[in-house]
């Protein structure tokens, strides 16, 4: 650094040591990605409940709350796991990259299960179909959300390369 | 006119800040050993109790680890973490005093200068800068011993560049009339 250096009889109480420690949870890659599966658990269950509830003809009046309170209840911590990745573990673009294709991969498989549910299954076709609708929704989602880590990847990278090409001149 | 040096040095820094939005491990632990000793004289400069420095500083890293994939443009890197850590400071500072009242100096009155000193003209401002008020102290901190340029020195404080300039006259001139002291005394 061109950082000028100054003599000062007093140092910080703390080393690097002691806040690269302190920061070791914060730049683990493990909460954040079990954070971002979670989510997207609390989204399938979600998902496939809502399927259930809007396609099962008769339901007394105890099962619908019941199927309200556990879609509220899901939602409540899709959100939840949404902020936290927003605000306390945010991703850092390698980690939006596999968030990303973790995502694709477990909306085309909650996608394939709904429509082998329609499709194989006798008398299974409108709840198959409805939750497949929402995997088509939650994968569309998921390669969106890839689509933009890649480019930002990309975009680090190109410059990344660039400035090292420069320093090494 | 900057030197390939000083070019290089803005290089290596926005290389730095473009690994650190990657995710990369061992770029903040350069950020971390780089930047610690700044960032505490820059908070020391700022608050008189080195336990409430110490736990600034920890609250700092932290909002610059879980901030940095938003930082838009990489190369701005040393202003943006001068300017967490500054909030931090006031933040920790906003709890238990008042603000102090800016001045109304002629930012025109400022002469032509550049960041930074050479070496051995930092000993003397070091001196002077401990019997200053905590806003000569912060702008002549950050401009000379942290080397920004007048529009980092902005960006870090959050106020327009005439600001800068007028808190530095008005420093520099305080830092004179202390200096005079000492030497006197």
């Amino acid at each position: 650094m061109t950082e000028r250096t100054t003599q000062q009889d007093d140092s910080p109480g703390l080393t690097p040591d002691d806040v690269l420690q302190g920061l070791e949870a914060e730049l683990s890659p493990r909460g954040r990605l079990a954070t971002a599966g979670l989510m997207l658990m609390a989204l399938a269950v979600c998902a496939a409940v809502s399927s259930l509830w809007l396609t099962e003809p008769g339901l007394p009046t105890r099962t619908h709350i019941g199927f309200g309170l556990i879609v509220v209840t899901g939602l409540c911590w899709s959100a939840y796991f949404g902020w936290v990745l927003s605000r306390k573990k945010v991703l850092y673009v390698n980690h939006r990259l596999a968030a990303g294709k973790l995502a694709v991969v477990f909306s085309s498989v909650f996608l394939l299960a709904a429509l082998a549910l329609a499709l194989l299954v006798p008398g299974k076709a409108k709840v198959g179909f409805a939750a497949a609708g929402m995997g088509a929704f939650m994968l569309a989602l998921a390669i969106a959300l890839l689509v933009r880590a890649v480019r930002r990847y990309r975009a680090l990278q190109a410059r990344r390369r660039e400035l090292e090409a420069e320093l090494s001149r | 006119m900057e030197t390939t040096d000083t070019q290089n040095e803005k290089r290596r820094i926005e290389l730095l800040a473009i690994r650190c939005q990657l995710g990369e491990r061992e770029a903040f632990d350069t950020l971390v050993r780089g930047w610690h000793r700044p960032l505490w004289q820059y908070l020391r400069g700022l608050i008189r109790s080195p336990d409430a420095v110490d736990e600034c500083l920890q609250d700092a890293w932290l909002k610059i680890v879980r901030s940095i994939p938003r930082l838009r443009d990489p190369a701005r890197l040393k202003p943006w973490m001068f300017s967490i850590a500054r909030r931090t400071a006031m933040d920790h500072l906003r709890a238990r005093y008042r603000e102090e009242p800016d001045s109304g100096i002629d930012p025109d009155q400022l002469e032509a200068a550049e960041p930074g000193l050479p070496d051995d003209e930092v000993d003397l401002l070091e001196v002077g800068l401990s019997n200053l008020g905590r806003i000569d102290r912060e702008v002549l901190t950050l401009f000379y011993l942290k080397a920004l340029s007048i529009d980092e020195v902005a960006d870090v404080l959050d106020v327009p560049i005439g600001t800068v300039k007028s808190r530095l006259h008005r420093a520099r001139q305080s830092l004179r009339d202390e200096l005079n002291k000492e030497i006197r005394a």
